[in-house]
């Protein structure tokens, strides 16, 4: 036999690499959707060069609530939309409410559109940021501080931020919060 | 070693056992082609009570939720039980003797692959029976809804797909390490029958891709479970990423389930055209390159999630790109019959309803390749006419071409040609009756995946579950075919040669091929 | 000349000739009524006719050889097998054919990716089995359900002309107006869909999607949700309702007073709460439960003669707001008004034989809301 032999062992490498793959594509996935924006949540948080820059570009960008969230919390922003401008600062609010009579812990998860704008928008604070806890029968006034980075090109020019709350499993049954 | 071979001249073994215990290739391959049919009936059933509940609008026999059970069952089944396994049959019985080789190369791996199918398919299967029914999420199970929305059978779902990957896997490694050791001497990569080609590159596309799905489940395991949030937006993930990592996996599975077919088609169509293969060495590359394409275009089935601009247009050429392979296959097996001196033989009849249908369906494939178009296209019935396309007079039309094609090597015997005939005949005809006026209630607005439609789509739909009865129905003709023919053992014996000028090693060795074959490698020239 | 040939040849010529005749029937995609779906429908019958072309030359060839080079007729085989001439030859041309075809399609998506300077925002959320439309900045927010009767859909009544495509509350949008669509979901991947708009969209959960129209012409738009989402999903269709736009304006400030209006909470008498609580009980809750109360057992439980509508009234009250955990009953508080689950809940307490004749207030729902969320 001229040919030249292979091993089973060797091949079956391919196989566990390919699985091993499978999960790396979860690390993966999220660098790029840190580069091209896919999926909305790539804004940058704090403050660095490029926002303390000036340019002349602004955006309207609009305040929005997921309904349900806003229904079951009360959840809604201050104002529905302002002018940002590329390095200027700008704070605005959400309210939360809780009817309960034990405080709860709850998780804001934003998202942008465009996606692939997302990375024009700094999120200097945010109370995405953390967990926050809610008292009972109270209302809380969460901050947020944005600002548009002076990278961004001309043609974006809107952004919409929108929130949804999610609960913490554990607040329903610990009560020594 | 002659000697040895000389003296070796007992057969199988007697009983239920012998099955069991196997580790022949022709046995195993056998049994592969059984499980196959098997499940293309039940699979087939599943698709009765679909189509009969979209005969009339309305909610006639069937609530949404068995439904929605049943369309996912039929593509698990139809997809996982018996394309893929057919497939899998074929290999056993044929690459072994294309090559000049005495078995497979992992002879007791080979028959754990196969006995893990039955196995993982009466979990599949059982969960019918479970409370909360059986998996309702369609066979691509999306997350959150295979997730958080599932019945608690999901987790067997979950295991089911775990071992049939475990077992492509091992088959695939079994055919790669048997397609590079064991050919006769002689016999170079470029002297290889197709099948054999095709079956290594697709080999090589289930060892790289099936890992993933089971990485895919894993996480939606983990999701389930264990509290993690690969999926969930409220911990941090993704849904989008399901489709990615799924679809990873789930562009190249459908070549996988395609390339065998090719080499089916092209051994059919230059044998009964008395002619060789046009353009040999152009279809090998031209199904690698087909192999490598897949892994860039999966985005295709996700043109409507959100995705940027710039990756949009990547997947829509690299989608459009890969129809010129294909297409390159397509004119050279018509150059084949092209001044060849053709005989209509059932396997030919089926070979050549191949080519034009596959086609068929290759072209809605491009216009749903068109990303601005897809729009109206997507999650339509304009999709499901395009996969059955391509999978029905595509892989199934092929898979029972090569089993009236081999048949009389396996075992010794003629099938009944006028019931071969009538069989493609009413397949074709029933087929086209089923499948075709599925892609104008697409287009007219039909999505996927409903029990119940409005009134607009009605008389196509009642059309399409008359074809799909007749289709159906059809096949018992095969099934009673196979039964005369293999087990009542009437019809004429076969020669060697089976059919005139058949090329290649397996037609050296006499109908039906013995036992053992090959113990001595042959020279190749 | 033999069977294969003529029926063949018969075949293709019937389908390639039937096309435009379905075009008329409306069986092909939609002009539509934005310059987008136009440009998707001549793309769409642009790349159809190459398609047809290129089956009809292939297919051509085939046949040919079928009738001529056939063993019965004498024909003797040749023995070439290989031209790498020819081989390259129909590579290209195929590739230039489809540079041909990717030139219109990338400008045509685009275009559909231009969101820049729309006039109206409207958030549309995916549910399990409907839609909810949010007017951003004008504060109008509602739920579109579908609103074919159960009686028509388990053939007890004959089906009328929109069956399945008709909704209570339809999406009002402006004509002439470009429209940012901010698309989500609340529960699973839902994805929206008007032909004529040539709009699909997914709605991902936790994830915001944008879209855009501007519709050209007036008139009523019906599509479907495309994407598998559960039970419902054949039942939760999308109607889009073009007006121009001065009926637009006073459409929405008409709506904005109303919905401030509902919020409030006021007394019904029995009779009050039993009619409004059998139209809601039909929408949102006979789909699982059954019109007559038996439901599907044991995933959609009877509420006839059950513990649930004849026991405790603020369990009663605690599950319709609440839902059950673990199971498909949803929350309802998020998505009724106080007097729609007052309302319900005595319709549940007192239909089908049930008589308890009890029966709750849209005040006693607001207050187990604000002690109980």
């Amino acid at each position: 036999m001229t040919t030249k032999k292979i091993s089973p062992w060797k091949i079956a490498i391919i196989p566990v690499a390919m699985f091993g793959f499978g999960f790396a594509m979860v690390p993966l996935y999220d660098v790029f959707c840190d580069i091209t924006g896919l999926n909305g949540k790539n804004f940058q948080i704090g403050l660095s060069e490029s926002t303390g820059a000036v340019s002349a570009q602004t955006a309207t960008l609009k305040f929005l609530s997921d309904p349900q969230s806003k229904d079951t919390w009360e959840f809604r922003p201050e104002r529905t939309s302002l002018e940002l401008k590329a390095g200027e600062m700008i704070t605005t609010y959400y309210e939360i409410s809780n009817f309960r009579d034990h405080p709860v812990v709850i998780q804001a998860v934003p998202s942008v559109a465009p996606g692939q704008w997302a990375q024009y928008l700094v999120k200097i604070e945010c109370f995405c940021f953390n967990e926050q806890v809610i008292q009972p029968h109270s209302t809380l006034r969460m901050p947020l501080q944005v600002t548009l980075s002076a990278k961004a090109p001309e043609e974006v020019n809107h952004l919409s931020l929108s929130y949804r709350i999610y609960e913490k499993a554990e607040t329903a049954a610990n009560t020594d919060i | 070693m002659s000697e040895h071979a000389a003296d070796h001249h007992h057969g199988p073994d007697k009983g239920f056992l012998r099955w069991v215990y196997t580790t022949n290739h022709k046995d195993i391959g056998t049994m592969y082609l059984l499980l196959a049919l098997a499940a293309l009936l039940v699979g087939g059933v599943m698709a009765f009570v679909i189509r009969a509940e979209l005969f009339e609008p309305g909610l006639q026999l069937v609530d949404p939720n068995f439904f929605n059970q049943m369309t996912t069952m039929h593509g698990l089944i139809m997809v996982f039980g018996a394309i893929m396994p057919a497939f899998v049959g074929l290999a056993n019985w044929l690459v072994p003797m294309m090559i000049g080789a005495p078995d497979m190369a992992l002879p007791r791996i080979n028959n754990w692959s196969f006995w893990l199918l039955p196995f993982a398919f009466g979990m599949l299967f059982s969960t019918l029976f479970m409370e909360g029914g059986a998996p309702n999420f369609g066979w691509t199970f999306y997350a959150p809804l295979s997730t958080d929305y599932a019945p608690p059978s999901v987790t067997f779902f979950i295991f089911s797909v775990h071992i049939m990957g475990i077992s492509s896997i091992m088959g695939a490694v079994n055919v790669i390490v048997t397609i590079f050791n064991m050919r006769a001497p002689g016999m170079t990569f470029m002297k290889m029958p197709l099948f054999v080609w095709t079956w290594l590159i697709t080999a090589f596309l289930l060892i790289a891709v099936m890992p993933v799905l089971a990485g895919v489940v894993t996480m939606m395991l983990m999701d389930i479970h264990f509290g993690t949030s690969f999926f969930n937006a409220a911990g941090g993930g993704d849904p989008v990423m399901f489709q990615h990592v799924f679809w990873f996996f789930g562009h190249p599975e459908v070549y996988i389930m395609i390339l065998p077919a090719f080499g089916v088609v092209s051994h059919i169509i230059s044998t009964f055209s008395r002619k060789p293969l046009f353009g040999y060495t152009s279809m090998v590359w031209a199904t690698a390159s087909i192999a490598i394409l897949s892994f860039i275009v999966w985005a295709h089935h996700m043109f409507t999630v959100g995705l940027p601009l710039v990756g949009e247009l990547f997947f829509m050429y690299s989608t459009m790109l890969i129809a010129v392979p294909t297409g390159v296959k397509v004119f050279n097996w018509v150059t084949t019959m092209f001044k060849g001196s053709m005989t209509f033989e059932t396997p030919m009849l089926f070979a050549i309803a191949f080519v034009v249908l596959f086609t068929i369906g290759g072209l809605s494939g491009l216009m749903l390749a068109i990303a601005p178009a897809d729009f109206q296209y997507h999650d339509t019935y304009f999709v499901v006419a395009h996969f059955h396309y391509v999978l029905v007079p595509g892989a199934l039309f092929s898979i029972l071409a090569a089993v009236y094609f081999w048949l009389p090597k396996w075992c010794g015997r003629m099938y009944d040609e006028a019931l071969g005939k009538w069989h493609f005949w009413m397949s074709f005809v029933a087929v086209n009756i089923t499948f075709f006026p599925m892609h104008f209630i697409g287009l007219a607005g039909m999505p996927r995946r409903i029990p119940d439609y409005a009134l607009q789509f009605a008389d196509f739909n009642a059309i399409v579950s008359v074809g799909a009865f007749l289709f159906g129905f059809s096949q018992l003709i095969f099934v009673y075919n196979l039964w005369k023919t293999v087990i009542l053992r009437k019809g004429e014996a076969a020669t060697q040669e089976v059919w005139e000028d058949a090329e290649g090693l397996e037609w050296t060795v006499p109908s039906p091929a013995p036992y053992h074959t090959f113990a001595e490698p042959p020279q190749v020239k | 000349m033999n069977r294969v040939g003529i029926s063949a040849v018969s075949a293709l010529l019937l389908m390639t000739a039937s096309f435009s005749a379905l075009a008329d029937w409306g069986l092909n995609v939609p002009k539509g009524v934005t310059s987008v779906s136009h440009q998707v429908h001549d793309l769409h019958m642009t790349i159809f006719y190459i398609c047809v072309v290129i089956a009809v030359i292939v297919f051509g060839v085939m046949l040919y050889s079928i009738v001529y080079h056939r063993k019965s007729r004498g024909a003797k085989a040749s023995n070439f097998h290989e031209s790498t001439t020819v081989e390259i030859i129909w590579t290209l041309i195929p590739l230039l054919i489809l540079v041909g075809m990717a030139v219109p399609a990338t400008s045509t998506l685009i275009d559909m990716y231009d969101h820049s300077d729309a006039e109206l925002d409207v958030q549309i959320t995916g549910y399990q089995w409907k839609w909810r439309y949010t007017y951003v900045n004008e504060q109008v927010d509602f739920f579109s359900n579908l609103s074919t009767t159960q009686e028509q859909i388990e053939n007890q009544q004959e089906k009328g002309e929109n069956y399945l495509l008709e909704v209570d509350n339809p999406l009002v949008l402006p004509v002439g107006t470009k429209v940012r669509f901010l698309l989500t979901a609340e529960d699973v991947i839902h994805s929206w869909w008007v032909p004529d708009l040539a709009v699909k969209k997914d709605t991902i959960p936790g994830f915001i999607n944008e879209a855009w129209t501007k519709i050209e012409e007036p008139g009523i738009y019906r599509g479907q949700c495309t994407e598998l989402c559960g039970a419902g999903h054949g039942y939760m269709p999308v109607v889009v309702k073009a007006v121009p736009k001065e009926e637009f304006d006073s459409w929405i400030t008409e709506q904005s007073k109303l919905q401030a209006a509902a919020r409030e909470v006021r007394d019904m008498s029995f009779d009050e709460l039993m009619a409004q609580g059998e139209a809601v009980y039909k929408t949102y809750c006979a789909a699982c439960h059954k019109v007559d109360g038996s439901g599907m057992p044991p995933v959609f439980p009877a509420l006839k003669d059950s513990a649930i509508a004849l026991g405790d009234i603020t369990k009663h009250i605690d599950i319709v707001v609440n839902g059950k955990k673990g199971t498909a009953m949803a929350a309802f508080g998020g998505q009724l008004s106080v007097s729609d689950i007052a309302s319900v809940v005595t319709y549940e307490r007192n239909a089908w034989g049930n008589s308890k004749g009890d029966f709750a207030t849209p005040k006693q729902i607001k207050a187990f809301k604000d002690n109980n969320k």
